[in-house]
């Protein structure tokens, strides 16, 4: 099972993993009218802020994409096209567009905010088609999209190491964009099975249990806090 | 047998019921969901072979090094060190509003002006000679890239860029409001120090950057500032302004020719170009090289040099809020177009000399802002500079692999400092904050799709100084400062500090010479 450790207190708010996260997966630019609601951003980094007055107020980022659950997964659950598999190997949850219907139950059912519908058909500005990612499909009008910590790696990993006759992939073949390119190293990646996450991090809406796969980091009680009530709370 | 109609409805009713408990329909609905979601406007991901080109960034002066994986020779991915303008810095060439067309005529009156957004590239010793020709003035932005180096070296009468800074072995670094841990020297040069605890930052900031908020330690106010940062530890500071008074602050600390410290830097082999003085209102055309925007445009600076009928002319590969301001825009390449050059990165200790190889195989625009002005030279009957730009990188590359660098030991034990800048006081505060410029279209992820980045029509404010200045959020609010005036939307924000608006800026900036000035506001 793969997952994420995410150390908030080393994330300076930058958007480079946001940024690597569209290049990767064929995220078109915003169309016209987009906004925070209507934009699509595997990869968001939301500030929360302690609400403390000056000069004691401090912000945070929190970078949030799918959280991959576990258990219980809500969008899987309510999904009536099984659009949305789990992955008994990786634990990765993956959404199919070419199944999904767009009735946008999974994007009213996930906690987390972290899955972006296609209010427009994506457009690219003229030639830049060219640059798009060969190993990810754009998708279409009507569909819901999310992370899928780049699965497109992961299969070219394997088709990698099957080519040289393994089974394993090499876990270096298999790195997420925003990981990749985070210029702190906020954010780790990593098979939880054979590599727990550090025993002080935690997860988003741990009551909830959705036995997520990515895991916060902070030294901060206010930012430890504000991942049990919810983001929307600072 | 007779065959009613009664049978050929149940016949047609059972087939219906019947094929309904076969794959066809679900085949069929298969089918046309995947055939309703390939339209031809959608377009298909490259195919062809897979390559890789090893280059440099040209974005910004730090000149990060990258690896483009391509298909079919188009670059599709770039892998580094690198910040969020830099991991998409191959879809600039793909602006929606990239400039195409060129004008056909550019009157050319006066006194000439050419003012570099990028310095230290060959580039800027072919506009300088251009300006020459003109009889001109080769103009620059006041050196924020490295304002302490640049105030250090005048205060030590030593030559502009002869000094650098020892970042891979400083323990402390204080800055007062410089950007450490944002876009400032080499981004792989800092964070990772800083990531491991190696180096310690104390970010001194009125207001909270994304610095002051990942520093060690953040200190909000400048008076007695560097008792409360308790250095323990050999430091260095750093100001994003440059001001002499904290620059020199290095010599006490005995930061000057230490390890870690402030450090002499060997010059490159040819002579480094420095900005001309222009008198005010002197400059009758201004030509801007806005091809590699590296500076913030700060206007104030730029309108004390023209003159009242002024034509201002900008070499941009796409519309910005700096060509706006332009009677005549010119199109030239965009970033990893043609073959560039980056010289020594801010803050570096060592002088280097980095070529960045296209990565574009069919440029959009070839020209250059140099090309344009030759063209405009020889046009007037003035004699061009001899070399071009490729040529100029070319003999720098040789000069390079002869060069041995000469550095003497750096000791200075005082300075004499002019007496302390004003502060700038007043009821409000502005605060212009320096976001990622809007060349990729992807960057829309981080200001219209997320507001991680606050869009340029807005200014944010405390909650209290909107309350005080009787504005609601999404109200319109007319800022002016002793250099202009300009009209944001308000967004309320508990993270700013009362009693000041902080708006962003991607490229140019109306009210402010340097990053904080006094304003007035009222609703408008």
């Amino acid at each position: 099972m793969y997952g994420m450790v995410i150390d908030l207190d080393r994330c300076t708010g930058c958007g480079a993993c946001m940024m690597a996260c569209a290049v990767e997966n064929n995220v078109p630019p915003a169309h016209e009218g987009a906004t925070p609601r209507t934009g699509i951003t595997w990869m968001r980094v939301y500030r929360a802020n302690n609400g403390a007055p000056f000069p004691e107020n401090r912000t945070a980022f929190f970078p949030i994409m799918c959280q991959q659950c576990g258990d219980h997964t809500p969008c899987v659950s309510v999904c009536p096209q099984n659009a949305i598999e789990t992955d008994a190997e990786t634990g990765i949850v993956d959404q199919m567009p070419q199944r999904c219907l767009g009735c946008r139950y999974c994007m009213a059912a996930c906690p987390y905010h972290a899955r972006y519908f296609n209010w427009w058909d994506p457009e690219w500005p003229a030639g830049m088609e060219k640059s798009l990612n060969p190993e990810v499909s754009p998708r279409m009008r009507g569909v819901v999209e999310k992370c899928n910590f780049c699965s497109g790696r992961y299969h070219a990993a394997k088709l990698k190491a099957a080519a040289a006759g393994k089974r394993e992939i090499n876990p270096a073949d298999y790195v997420p964009a925003c990981v990749e390119a985070c210029p702190t190293q906020a954010i780790s990646f990593r098979d939880i099975d054979k590599e727990p996450p550090e025993p002080d991090s935690f997860q988003l809406l741990a009551k909830l249990e959705t036995k997520s796969k990515v895991y916060f980091r902070s030294q901060r009680q206010w930012i430890r806090d504000l991942a049990e009530k919810g983001i929307g709370h600072a | 047998m007779i065959i009613e109609r009664r049978d050929i409805i149940r016949i047609a009713a059972g087939g219906v019921c019947g094929t309904m408990l076969t794959p066809v329909p679900w085949r069929l609905l298969d089918d046309s969901a995947k055939w309703s979601q390939n339209w031809s406007w959608i377009p298909p991901v490259p195919r062809g072979e897979r390559t890789t080109k090893e280059s440099y960034c040209t974005l910004c002066p730090a000149g990060c090094a990258i690896r483009a994986a391509c298909v079919a020779n188009h670059p599709v991915r770039l892998d580094g060190a690198l910040c969020a303008s830099g991991v998409a810095g191959h879809t600039v060439a793909y602006h929606p509003r990239r400039i195409l067309a060129v004008p056909k005529t550019v009157p050319v009156h006066g006194r000439i002006g050419i003012l570099d957004m990028g310095p230290r590239r060959a580039m800027s010793t072919l506009l300088a000679q251009a300006a020459d020709a003109f009889g001109g003035a080769y103009l620059r932005m006041p050196d924020r890239d490295e304002a302490t180096l640049v105030a250090l070296a005048d205060l030590m009468g030593r030559p502009r860029g002869s000094l650098g800074l020892d970042l891979e072995h400083t323990r402390t670094l204080v800055s007062f409001g410089a950007p450490v841990l944002e876009r400032w020297a080499s981004p792989s040069r800092v964070l990772p120090r800083w990531r491991t605890g190696e180096l310690r930052v104390v970010q001194i900031e009125a207001v909270e950057s994304r610095t002051a908020l990942a520093a060690n330690q953040w200190i909000t106010d400048e008076a007695d500032a560097l008792k409360r940062a308790k250095l323990e530890e050999p430091a260095v500071i750093v100001d994003a302004e440059g001001r002499p008074s904290i620059a020199a602050m290095n010599v006490d600390l005995g930061a000057i020719g230490r390890e870690g410290g402030i450090v002499a830097r060997a010059p490159l082999p040819w002579r480094r170009v420095e900005s001309a003085a222009a008198a005010p209102h002197s400059i009758d055309t201004l030509f801007i090289d806005a091809s590699r925007a590296h500076q913030l445009v700060e206007w104030p600076v730029v309108r004390q040099w023209l003159a009242s009928d002024a034509t201002i002319v900008v070499f941009a590969p796409h519309e910005s809020g700096l060509t706006k301001k332009a009677h005549y825009v010119l199109p030239v390449a965009a970033p990893f177009e043609l073959v560039e050059d980056v010289e020594t990165p801010p803050y570096s200790a060592v002088a280097s000399y980095q070529v960045s190889q296209p990565l574009h195989p069919a440029p959009v625009v070839k020209f250059t802002a140099i090309d344009h002005l030759n063209a405009m030279l020889q046009a007037s009957g003035r004699v061009p500079p001899s070399v071009s730009a490729p040529e100029m990188i070319k003999q720098r590359q040789e000069l390079m692999a002869s060069y041995r660098p000469k550095v003497a030991r750096l000791s200075v034990t005082t300075v004499n400092v002019p007496p302390s800048e004003v502060e700038a006081g007043g009821e409000l505060l502005l605060v212009v904050a320096r976001a990622p410029d809007r060349g990729s279209p992807l960057i829309t992820k981080l200001y219209e799709e997320s507001g991680l980045f606050a869009p340029e029509h807005l200014v944010r404010m405390h909650p209290e100084t909107a309350a005080r200045l009787g504005v609601g959020s999404k109200a319109t609010l007319l800022i002016e400062t002793q250099h202009g005036l300009t009209r944001r939307s308000v967004l309320p924000d508990p993270a700013i500090r009362p009693g000041f608006l902080e708006i962003t800026e991607t490229d140019v900036t109306e009210l402010c010479a340097g990053r904080v000035t006094a304003a007035k506001a009222r609703k408008g």
